[in-house]
């Protein structure tokens, strides 16, 4: 059973040129077993705050807490390799491995035996709609739902009980949408996932556990569906 | 893993990896080519400065020609000849400017003669010595007259050939146009006895049959010496022709310059010249390969600088008188030449000038050093030559700093400064320079010419294949700078994508390092051991190329012995490059390409790392 907690977490990009001021004093906070969505209007901060719960980056100000851990004080190589699993509205695959090496790269980088991390990889793969011939596929042959799903294979495989997804559903179908969905809320109900979702399709805010709508860096509303135990 | 996925997303762009490794491999060719020619370039120069002397002569040349008669009795009138004036002798210390840099300063030698009667120093048979043409003798003449082709008999033979006696003699003041001296029939008379190379036309049988046709000229006791800025030191003692000898005459003052002239005679064929030098190299017969040392070894430059009395004997004298390398020999030395190289005294044939061992007032030398000399080597000649850039017969060498004597008073004779008295060396390569600086003295009357051995067009020959070399390197490491550059940008930078995918999965910062590096690195050595390959093949076909252009290896081995050999032996080996030295520079080629390959890489890869990977992952865009 995991709860992280966001406190008073303020974050801004510095480039050389400005300074873009992204999250301001946000909190909230997130539970096993769930599945949360995130909205808001592009631009409103979701990406960052699903980045700073998956450990891509630590906060300028405020804190998150995973079971009361300070995440700043813990070994954010483990976290994000062990923990913390994302999938990207922009896929992120690696362009020069075919979909099952993609797959299989963070359970070998765990050291798991090749042949172990293959089936694992190819179960994950089908999991997410897969059809097999796509374990040779190189990403650039690949359509962006095909990307999607094996980003999210990916991050299943990664097998950290923390799942965060940038627009999951962004590039699929409805059928294809729903399978993800339903993958999502299977694994956060049955598998006991926290799964953080950052959507602007209201069908699937509205299936979500917990909503936290984002306006300007800043989480104007929060509405629990009461779905989740 | 990591390195296995790094490699199979190398070669997943097989063409850029194969441009990558091709070029990589023409840096690492030409960078191991320039490093193996500059590498033998080293070698070679090392090498060869060591065998290489750059040795210059002097010689104070002729102001004028004069023309100059002298009465010859033969023919009855003056024989004119032209003879070159010198003017004041010029010092050495004029070559003493500044900015030259003297490996031996120029000094005119002199050489000097000891008196060894023990030694055999013309075993067998003898063709012609100084005194078998020099005779002291007592005359009576057969007629009461001047010496103008007067007949006399030979009473008694003081020095000189024993067969003289009782002979009837024409005597002729030869070069006196009007003879004046009178010898009356009666008395006895000393005279000293040029042996006349000039046959006598008989002009009177009366006397003597047609046996006797050579002429003897009577010689003054004349005497020669000299201080050390050579000028002459006259002595106040009349020069005489002739004495006659009364009774008791030996026991007169007018005697003694006789009788030292007597001893001076029995001493003539006892001498041996001994040359004193700074190094065995500066003596020209050396320096030109035409004398080497054949046993035992060479004055070293420790000893010739410390003055140690060790010596070089010639083979002759060392067969004749059973001396090896490691005997002492004692050395007596009895007179200093300045005035021309031991050759023009003492010849092989035996022939050469007679030699003065008396001092200003007519009497003989004593030894002025007498030193034990261990014979640390024995020289023989390619050819016997006495010239100037030969050596004398029997001539020993000795470092000049041993006679710690003063010759002062002993010196017999003063010249110019030649060829064969004296040189000087320079540092290889320094002509040019010294030339330069020389003709800036604005000195006309010294001729000073340089024998390098061919190091000029040695050095020429090195400096183009520096050239070359320095090309190759500075061509090969552009090169190669530029392409790992460009390659990083292409397999790094480009790829900083995916170091943040990988970070975002938890790989460790120096996994992503690892990651990026072992396929580039992987690449880079085979593409430098590839070129490393190829470039020992250029060096091999560029040395062989090299070989036929090397004029050089002709003017270093001609004509001689000893060091040409060393000569021939180390321009053989100079073009040989063995597979073991070819591999070392390979290998230290290469590491320096990878090195370099491995730096350039990390400065891209710590660039990828800088940046957090939320900058680069979030973010809408494909
Ligand atoms: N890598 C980045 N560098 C600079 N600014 C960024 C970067 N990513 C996002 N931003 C800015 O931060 C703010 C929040 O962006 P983001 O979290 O992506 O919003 P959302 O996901 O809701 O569209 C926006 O103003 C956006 O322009
Ligand atoms: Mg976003």
């Amino acid at each position: 059973m995991d709860k992280m907690v966001v406190e008073q977490v303020s974050y801004s990009y510095i480039s050389k040129y400005q300074t873009i001021l992204a999250l301001r004093e946000v909190n909230c906070s997130f539970e096993s077993g769930r599945f949360y969505a995130i909205t808001g209007e592009s631009g409103s901060g979701k990406s960052t705050l699903l980045s700073l719960l998956a450990g891509l980056d630590l906060p300028k100000e405020g804190k998150i807490y995973l079971n009361g851990e300070d995440l700043s004080k813990m070994d954010r190589d483990i976290y994000r390799r062990d923990i913390a699993a994302v999938v990207y509205q922009a896929f992120h695959l690696f362009p020069l491995l075919n979909a099952l090496e993609n797959v299989m790269y963070p359970l070998e980088l765990k050291g798991m035996p090749k042949a172990r991390a293959a089936a694992r990889a190819k179960k994950c793969i089908g999991q997410v709609g897969l059809p097999e011939k796509i374990h040779g596929q190189f990403p650039k042959m690949m359509s962006g739902g095909e990307q999607q799903r094996v980003a999210i294979a990916r991050a299943m495989a990664a097998g950290g009980k923390l799942l965060f997804a940038d627009e999951p559903t962004g590039n699929l179908d409805t059928e294809n949408e729903e399978n993800v969905v339903a993958i999502l809320e299977r694994l956060a109900h049955e598998e006991g996932y926290m799964v953080v979702v950052v959507t602007h399709n209201p069908g699937i805010a509205a299936r979500a556990d917990v909503e936290y709508r984002m306006r300007d860096g800043q989480i104007v509303e929060e509405q629990k569906r009461g779905g989740g135990q | 893993m990591i390195i296995k996925n790094s490699l199979k997303q190398m070669f997943r762009t097989p063409l850029k990896t194969f441009l990558f490794f091709c070029l990589l491999a023409v840096s690492a060719a030409l960078f191991v080519l320039g490093l193996n020619i500059s590498w033998l370039n080293q070698r070679d120069a090392s090498a060869f400065e060591g065998l290489f002397n750059t040795v210059g002569t002097v010689e104070q040349k002729p102001t004028e020609t004069e023309i100059d008669g002298e009465w010859d009795a033969e023919i009855d009138q003056y024989y004119y000849y032209s003879r070159e004036k010198y003017g004041a002798l010029v010092s050495e210390d004029v070559l003493d400017f500044e900015g030259v840099d003297y490996i031996h300063a120029p000094m005119n030698r002199p050489y000097f003669t000891a008196y060894m009667p023990d030694m055999i120093l013309r075993p067998g048979e003898v063709t012609e010595r100084v005194n078998d043409w020099l005779v002291l003798v007592e005359v009576t003449p057969l007629r009461t007259d001047v010496m103008d082709s007067l007949p006399c008999t030979v009473t008694r033979v003081l020095a000189g050939d024993p067969d003289l006696l009782n002979r009837k003699i024409w005597v002729c003041e030869h070069y006196n146009p009007t003879p004046e001296t009178v010898m009356e029939t009666g008395k006895t008379y000393i005279m000293r006895l040029n042996q006349g190379t000039y046959p006598h036309d008989d002009r009177d049988e009366t006397y003597m049959g047609e046996n006797d046709e050579w002429e003897y000229t009577p010689i003054s006791q004349y005497a020669s010496q000299y201080n050390r800025k050579g000028e002459r030191i006259n002595s106040d003692t009349p020069d005489r022709l002739i004495d006659e000898v009364t009774e008791g005459f030996y026991e007169s003052d007018e005697a003694k310059p006789w009788l030292e002239l007597m001893k001076e005679s029995n001493m003539m064929n006892s001498l041996l010249p001994v040359q004193p030098v700074d190094a065995t190299k500066l003596l020209m017969a050396f320096h030109e390969n035409n004398a080497a040392v054949q046993d035992g070894r060479d004055i070293s430059q420790e000893e010739y600088a410390q003055g140690k009395r060790v010596c070089l004997v010639p083979e002759d004298l060392a067969m004749s008188n059973n001396l090896q390398v490691g005997d002492r020999l004692t050395l007596p030395l009895i007179a200093a030449d300045y005035g021309s190289a031991p050759g023009f005294a003492f010849k092989y044939d035996g022939g050469g000038g007679g030699y003065n061992l008396r001092n200003g007032k007519g009497e003989v030398l004593s030894v002025f050093d007498e030193n034990a000399y261990e014979i640390v080597g024995i020289y023989s000649m390619a050819e016997k030559d006495d010239s100037d850039f030969g050596l004398g017969y029997n001539e020993i060498i000795i470092p000049y700093a041993s006679v710690t004597s003063s010759w002062d008073n002993n010196i017999v004779s003063f010249g110019r400064m030649n060829k064969g008295t004296t040189s000087f060396q320079i540092p290889n390569g320094g002509i040019e320079h010294y030339l330069k600086l020389w003709e800036k003295q604005g000195i006309d009357n010294l001729e000073i010419k340089f024998y390098d051995n061919g190091y000029s067009v040695l050095e020429e020959n090195i400096n183009n294949r520096r050239v070359m070399s320095v090309l190759f390197l500075a061509g090969g490491v552009i090169m190669a700078i530029l392409v790992l550059a460009l390659f990083c940008h292409l397999f790094i930078s480009r790829a900083s994508m995916r170091t943040a995918i990988e970070r975002s999965l938890g790989m460790k910062k120096k996994q992503c390092i690892l990651s990026l590096l072992s396929g580039l690195m992987s690449i880079v050595l085979l593409g430098t051991a590839a070129g490393a390959v190829v470039g020992c093949v250029l060096t091999d076909k560029t040395a062989e190329q090299l070989k036929q252009e090397q004029i050089y290896d002709e003017t270093f081995t001609s004509g001689g012995i000893g060091d040409g050999k060393e000569g021939e032996e180390a321009l053989a080996s100079q073009q040989q490059i063995t597979p073991s030295e070819l591999a070392g520079t390979a290998v230290a080629g290469g590491i320096l390409i990878l090195l370099l390959g491995g730096g350039i890489a990390m400065v891209y890869i710590r660039q990828n790392l800088k940046k957090e990977p939320i900058m680069m992952l979030m973010g809408n865009e494909e």
